[in-house]
């Protein structure tokens, strides 16, 4: 889902009266203004709450406008936010000492407050249209190559139906990733897994980890063995292998399917709690796992559920990304209130619809803050 | 990003931000393995401050972790609030970070 997101511009200056002015034009706009009145206040407020673009003035008390630039081009987590200067000081030497340390522009004090409003919406669009060509072309490159981290649809059965929901992260693909694997022998592996990071570095590793993944199973399906615990512990002695891996830790739900009966085997790594539905009592229950996140430790500790779904019931698995959620610029993360949420939906006769209008809407786009990914499994 | 005290044994460090998170992930593990380079083997991360960790920020955490055991210490942590320590028990985080909710005077009390 397309999001458009409210542009955040910080306001750097110790002039009130340029607050009063540009900040009120700002916000009828549509804009939100977040305001410092010192470099240091600016500094204290970015780590928390990083705006689209910094407008900063150059003469300020105690730290001026330049060693500003300078201490958040040290951060590397504050250096690539898009850096203005708005200032009166408009001598040609000034200008280039500014855009020597990265500055987009060096917008005079003298300019028109409409016409500078109109400036840094234009570069923040620039800026947004070029990352929006940038996933793009990457996009179409995976396309192309055929890396792929969640199926285009589920797996069409007459026991059960299963679906899923993936959601990216404004626009960026994420660490999660979701497949089916069937046997010939009627069963089939549901495989949900988060690569623990953000963005495009989560995304990368999500392929390393999923070809693991799918090639330990496909060899166990072989050998003959299929034991949850026995694969989830095989797939992390080999990953802990891989040195290419560095420090990337995974969560991973897997879950081992008998069409026929119903029959089901659960091993988790370090992922949320499942919630099993049970027709009969119209109940909702968590099931659990010991296993530790994948690549964290050479005995992670991995354990086997087994039980029976029964006609009507039915489990979700979902990754932190639908547990996390930035309300009004805090982010928190809430399992229990998640669960408190969609249970409702369990007691529908149209559950995954249900589920979709609570999950996929603008409102719960806007508020996340990771991708975010929900197995459904129902005994039809 | 961290405060750093030594306390008999072992080295507490607080992270001074309210959310842990990508943006800070990288500097936390710079700075933290800063400090265990120089020998400080033993180490309780102050939780006190933070509002939010996110799963990047965990990585790095266990990272450090890893880092710690093979100089043959170990790594607590303190003041996690109400959402975070129920994310390290759903999670199973709390099998790998013994999690106080008191400091110890020394970091061998921690571990019995």
């Amino acid at each position: 889902m397309a999001i458009k997101k409210i542009k955040k511009i910080m306001l750097v200056d110790d002039d009130k009266v340029i607050h009063a002015l540009l900040s009120r034009l700002l916000i009828q706009k549509n804009f939100e203004c977040v305001s410092a009145y010192s470099a240091k206040e600016a500094m204290e407020i970015l780590d928390d709450n990083p705006p689209d673009i910094i407008l900063s003035d150059y003469m300020m008390p105690e730290m001026d406008g330049f060693a500003f630039r300078k201490e958040l081009m040290e951060k590397p987590n504050l250096r690539d936010i898009p850096f203005v200067f708005l200032t009166s000081v408009s001598d040609n030497i000034s200008a280039a000492k500014g855009l020597e340390l990265l500055a987009l522009d060096y917008i005079d004090k003298n300019t028109p407050m409409p016409l500078v409003v109109s400036k840094l919406d234009n570069i923040i669009e620039s800026i947004q249209k070029k990352h929006e060509q940038a996933l793009f072309e990457i996009g179409a490159a995976a396309k192309a190559l055929n890396l792929r981290s969640v199926p285009d649809h589920a797996p069409v059965n007459d026991f059960f139906k299963f679906d899923f929901i993936y959601e990216t992260f404004e626009n960026y693909p994420g660490g999660d990733f979701i497949d089916y694997i069937s046997t010939e022998n009627g069963q089939i592996f549901i495989i949900m897994g988060d690569v623990m990071g953000k963005k495009w570095g989560a995304w990368f590793f999500s392929f390393n980890f999923l070809s693991y993944i799918r090639s330990a199973i496909r060899l166990c399906i072989y050998d003959g063995e299929l034991s949850t615990e026995t694969i989830v512990q095989k797939i992390n002695s080999v990953l802990l292998k891989d040195p290419m891996l560095k420090d990337i830790l995974c969560t991973l739900s897997v879950l081992l399917l008998d069409e026929q009966s119903g029959r089901l085997l659960y091993t988790g790594a370090g992922d949320l709690p499942l919630l099993l539905y049970r027709e009969e009592t119209r109940t909702v229950e968590k099931i659990t796992s010991s296993g530790l996140l994948l690549r964290m430790l050479p005995d992670g500790f991995y354990d086997q559920t087994e039980f029976c779904l029964n006609r009507g019931d039915k489990i979700l698995a979902f990754t932190d990304g639908m547990t996390d959620s930035n309300v009004k610029g805090i982010a928190k993360t809430n399992y229990n209130q998640f669960v408190e949420w969609v249970s409702p939906c369990l007691q529908t006769s149209d559950t995954f619809n249900e589920l979709k209008c609570l999950l996929v809407t603008e409102e719960t786009a806007l508020s996340s803050i990771d991708d975010r990914s929900l197995i459904y499994i129902e005994r039809l | 990003m961290i405060e750093v005290q030594y306390i008999n044994d072992y080295t507490l460090i607080t992270i001074s931000d309210s959310q842990a998170n990508l943006q800070n992930a990288e500097m936390f593990r710079i700075e933290v393995l800063k400090v265990l380079d120089t020998g400080n083997k033993n180490l309780i991360i102050d939780f006190s401050n933070v509002a939010y960790v996110d799963s990047t920020f965990l990585s790095v955490l266990v990272a450090i972790l890893k880092a710690a055991m093979k100089e043959g210490g170990d790594v607590a942590v303190f003041g996690l609030n109400e959402d975070i320590a129920h994310l390290f028990s759903i999670i199973r985080l709390d099998k790998a970070f013994k999690i106080h909710t008191i400091l110890p005077d020394n970091f061998s009390d921690i571990k019995s």
